[in-house]
């Protein structure tokens, strides 16, 4: 701190600054800045009747423009303005501790996957909107329940979910002989026949969430699992763990290029549609983009349900709620802007402005002819029943939260790929589990 | 008799202000915020407690982290004598009486005034696996068939964010040393002619030795800027392949803002502080003993 001590040394005299008095002055102007810190409050008169909601940048543009459509008709019906701020979704989770730490932010708030663990007790209990929507629609899909119902309350209410199931193209499949893979062994196979005609197939190994939401059913699928149900054990090294890492080792050397270890959440949309990809997991955007940019490619892509492995079949979902601040001052309105947003007059047409690319947790709103309308779409149907949310088997924890975001489960396949024996990398993953684990509550 | 607010008394007051008001606002509070999370346990949304240095011997138990200190070393190592050697031979060109030299001086500062994430952005397409113009022009000139995974592999991704880093400060090293060349007297080159002393021998009894301060003080500024490079590494590899480019500021990110961690995030980013003061204060004290 410069400034007081320059100002000191070069003013002399009386009817100038002295030291003592800047320092008085600063000290004031400190504690009351410190004030409004403290409570964290704007002065009385600027507050007025709005709620403010924070969402994502949609993968489909249009539904964003419908939801603030609808953000006005509920405007003028309520008398309450709605202002959405949407951000790229790789910003969401640093945004919203931001906002749970200064104890100011958005009333609404998007959660994604298990984040709503990350901040269960911030966030307020929404016990009576989620059974009063469960008597409406149908009972939450098992996965809702898993991300919020946590110690005993609903903390927020499950929005919709994301297909990650698998695109293909359809003609290289027939040309290399091959049937859609139904099991990672014929994924195998299939992929190493397609590498051969220049059209390798590909998923992100690689610091990114596409890259963990391929390997952890890849994981589970095989048997294996990195936390065991009571979501304290780590149980990542096991038989079943080392053989998923052989399979995605032969799977990367025979199947891939090594482009995937670079690659982030958009780099296997512009592989498939650049023609050169032949498989990947994803959601739907791949195919959705390239329709609506009338791609010749679109027609050749299809999606199927994840491969089955030698265990089980379990994909995983990308997952989406909404949750209210405990410390909103608009938790009412708050509370009844989500329940509008789920009278089927307004669920309805935003599903369809998604293009099916958001998914329902209520059994009532699968109803929605958007999925019967295209037959590329038909695998979707339902694939709530074959995926679950990135905690598996474990409960949403914190710890689950910081698992996925840190990478490790992608990391130890990326080190098993580029020459660290699989022994190794399973050790690593092990001791950075352990650490998570054993500190968190 | 003058008014109140016209007494310098009053009117000092009214013009430190704003800037002690940012200062406090932006510089003060949130370090003392900082420091006080990296000595707790502080995660978010949870009841926080006192555990002295606890995250910080943690830290140095954790692979990643290690892994985290050793990349900042060799990043800043690397860039910031590239920066200052290839700065240096920029600024000596420059300073030669050339065509165009307004022209030259001018294009030299665009990599420094285009915004640092959108810049970044546009090396991220030139690395790109699938659409790397680097790679493109490679192959296309025979020179190689396969073109390297740039973002992929842990030396190259390493070489890569180097290569971004420096060639974006690159002009600030360029501009500040050719403004301590300029200011430099003919005379004494002169003088050194006369003498016969030729050009290496010039450059090195009265460039150098003159340019020192100016040399100090962008080391200095350098130093602090490229250990604490936070948009290069986020936006080009965000810390990856399996960590080999994670800096402090971006793992900071990770664990505090992304998963929560507040304290140990604090911890992180205040990690190399005491280094830093460190390495200010030599500079600082070499640099006036030079002067005065």
């Amino acid at each position: 701190m410069d400034t007081p001590h320059q100002v000191s040394e070069h003013t002399h005299g009386a009817g100038t600054l002295s030291r003592r008095q800047l320092l008085q002055t600063t000290m004031g102007a400190t504690l009351g800045l410190s004030g409004i810190l403290l409570y964290r409050q704007p002065p009385v008169f600027a507050a007025t009747r709005e709620i403010t909601m924070l969402s994502w940048n949609h993968y489909v543009p249009r539904s964003d423009v419908v939801l603030r459509e609808q953000a006005a008709t509920f405007s003028k019906d309520a008398g309450v303005k709605v202002t959405i701020d949407t951000i790229p979704h790789a910003h969401i989770a640093a945004k919203l501790v931001g906002e749970a730490q200064a104890g100011v932010g958005h009333d609404v708030i998007l959660l994604r996957n298990v984040q709503t663990a990350l901040h269960k007790d911030t966030l307020m209990v929404m016990d009576d909107l989620a059974a009063e929507l469960a008597g409406k629609y149908g009972q939450w899909y098992d996965v809702g329940r898993l991300a919020e119902f946590l110690d005993g309350h609903w903390r927020a209410i499950p929005w919709f979910y994301v297909s990650a199931g698998i695109t293909y193209r359809t003609d290289l499949f027939q040309q290399v002989g091959e049937p859609p893979s139904d099991s990672y062994d014929d994924l195998l196979r299939a992929g190493r026949k397609l590498k051969k005609i220049g059209h390798p197939i590909g998923f992100a190994i690689s610091q990114s969430g596409d890259s963990t939401r391929t390997l952890y059913p890849i994981l589970w699928s095989f048997g294996a699992r990195y936390v065991e149900e009571d979501g304290k054990t780590v149980a990542i090294n096991s038989p079943a763990t080392a053989a998923a890492v052989e399979y995605v080792k032969e799977l990367y050397n025979d199947c891939m290029t090594p482009e995937v270890l670079s690659w982030d959440d958009a780099s296997n949309n512009r592989f498939m549609l650049s023609g050169k990809g032949s498989w990947t997991r994803n959601a739907i955007s791949i195919y959705v983009s390239a329709k609506e940019k009338n791609m010749p490619v679109a027609d050749k892509f299809d999606h199927t349900i994840p491969p089955r492995g030698p265990e089980r079949r379990l994909g995983v979902l990308a997952y989406h709620s909404l949750g209210v601040w405990k410390f909103s001052k608009n938790q009412d309105v708050a509370k009844e802007w989500i329940r509008f947003l789920f009278q089927p007059g307004n669920f309805n047409p935003w599903i369809e402005a998604t293009g099916g690319f958001s998914q329902p947790l209520l059994p009532a709103f699968d109803e929605n002819p958007i999925w019967r309308s295209d037959p590329k779409l038909k695998a979707l149907i339902g694939f709530g029943k074959y995926a679950t949310i990135d905690c598996w088997p474990g409960p949403a924890t914190a710890a689950a939260a910081q698992t996925f975001n840190t990478h490790i489960i992608a990391n130890m396949f990326a080190k098993a790929v580029t020459g660290t024996s699989t022994k190794e990398a399973i050790a690593w993953a092990e001791s950075e589990l352990r650490r998570i684990y054993e500190k968190s509550v | 008799m003058r008014l109140w607010w016209q007494r310098e008394q009053t009117l000092g007051y009214a013009f430190i202000t704003p800037a002690l008001f940012v200062l406090v606002l932006l510089v003060a509070y949130p370090f003392v915020i900082a420091l006080y999370l990296s000595v707790t346990d502080a995660f978010v949304g949870r009841p926080t407690t006192f555990v002295g240095l606890r995250n910080f011997i943690n830290l140095l138990q954790h692979g990643t982290f290690r892994q985290t200190l050793a990349n900042s070393f060799v990043f800043t190592g690397i860039a910031v004598t590239l920066k200052l050697i290839l700065g240096l031979l920029l600024a000596l060109a420059l300073h030669q009486k050339l065509r165009f030299q307004r022209l030259w001086r001018g294009a030299l500062l665009l990599p420094w005034v285009v915004p640092s994430a959108l810049a970044t952005l546009g090396w991220t397409w030139m690395f790109d696996s699938l659409y790397s113009v680097i790679n493109w022009t490679l192959i296309h000139l025979g020179l190689i068939e396969v073109g390297p995974n740039w973002l992929g592999e842990a030396v190259l991704a390493k070489c890569a964010v180097i290569a971004v880093n420096v060639w974006r400060a690159l002009p600030f090293f360029a501009i500040s040393i050719l403004a301590g060349l300029v200011s430099i007297p003919d005379e004494l080159y002169e003088a050194a002619a006369a003498d016969g002393a030729g050009a290496v021998q010039r450059f090195f009894y009265i460039t150098l030795p003159l340019l020192k301060p100016v040399l100090a003080i962008v080391l200095l500024f350098s130093t602090i800027f490229t250990f604490s490079n936070f948009d290069i590494v986020y936006v080009l590899t965000r810390g990856g392949p399996v960590n080999s480019t994670h800096l402090f500021a971006t793992l900071a990110r990770q664990t505090g803002l992304e998963s929560g961690l507040l304290g140990e995030g604090a911890a992180i980013s205040l990690f190399m502080f005491p280094v830093l003061v460190i390495v200010v204060y030599m500079q600082l004290r070499f640099v006036r003993r030079e002067e005065y």
